[in-house]
């Protein structure tokens, strides 16, 4: 199972809002001007952005309660920023059942506007279901 | 070999749900984290893992270096309002991480650091 692609854009605001939740004090997070003062274009993703493109996502699939989260890879393969454009794809694979709970691997593509792939986030999940 | 200890709040849980538009009621309500065999809310996977990479930024890495991969196994529930016991091991570009909670390990990673140009 696999989605369509939807457009995604990182804001200042996005990166702002979860270096602060989670005290990240890189000074690279805090605006452009730090940021270039460290040989970035501007500010930086961090690494665990990405995945928050789930919140945008409308998938064509349900997963049903409950949902517990196994395991996580990540796999940035080019820096990725602020204002850019990215293109989100999920797929889902590995799905199998075990008593009443379906196991899924899920995985987030997310390739810049060259098309060359940026992020790669595997989800091993645990569910009531897949609908 | 570093040690360090973070807490993961009630408050951190809520805002993450905001931040990330994960409301899964394991993470929120305690009714429905208990009906799933949890003895309380439980902490979202993501936000231990940005803890444990905010924990990383702040005392091991320069800001230009980049945590490209990492790659975590949740073994145990990091239950809201716990504090986690980190275990930093660092060997060149590779940090192996060990989560505790008590005596209990919640969660294991490992991480590759990229020092190449921004």
């Amino acid at each position: 199972m696999i989605t369509n692609e939807h457009e995604i854009i990182f804001i200042k605001e996005d990166v702002q809002q979860i270096v602060q939740l989670i005290g990240d004090r890189n000074p690279i997070y805090q605006s452009s001007e730090r940021a270039k003062d460290f040989g970035f274009k501007t500010i930086p993703l961090h690494p665990t952005m990405p995945m928050l493109a789930y919140k945008w996502l409308a998938s064509a699939w349900e997963l049903k309660h409950p949902i517990i989260h196994r395991k996580q890879k990540c796999i940035q393969h080019k820096r990725m920023y602020i204002d850019e454009v990215y293109r989100a794809i999920v797929e889902v694979t590995d799905q199998f059942q075990r008593q009443n709970l379906t196991f899924i691997k899920q995985t987030l593509y997310l390739y810049n506007r060259d098309g060359k792939l940026c992020f790669e986030g595997i989800s091993d999940l645990i569910l009531g279901g897949l609908a | 070999m570093n040690m360090i200890t973070f807490q993961i709040t009630e408050k951190d849980v809520e805002q993450y749900a905001v931040i990330s538009g994960d409301y899964n009621p394991i993470h929120l309500d305690m009714e429905a984290a208990k009906q799933q065999g949890f003895t309380n809310k439980i902490a979202h996977g993501m936000l231990t893992v940005a803890k444990v990479l905010s924990v990383l930024s702040n005392e091991s890495l320069i800001p230009q270096e980049l945590l490209s991969q990492y790659e975590f196994t949740f073994i145990s529930p990091v239950y809201v309002g716990s504090l986690v016991t980190l275990t930093i091991k660092q060997a060149e570009n590779k940090i192996r991480v060990e989560g505790k909670c008590g005596e209990k390990i919640v969660v294991k990673g490992c991480l590759i650091v990229d020092r190449g140009n921004p």
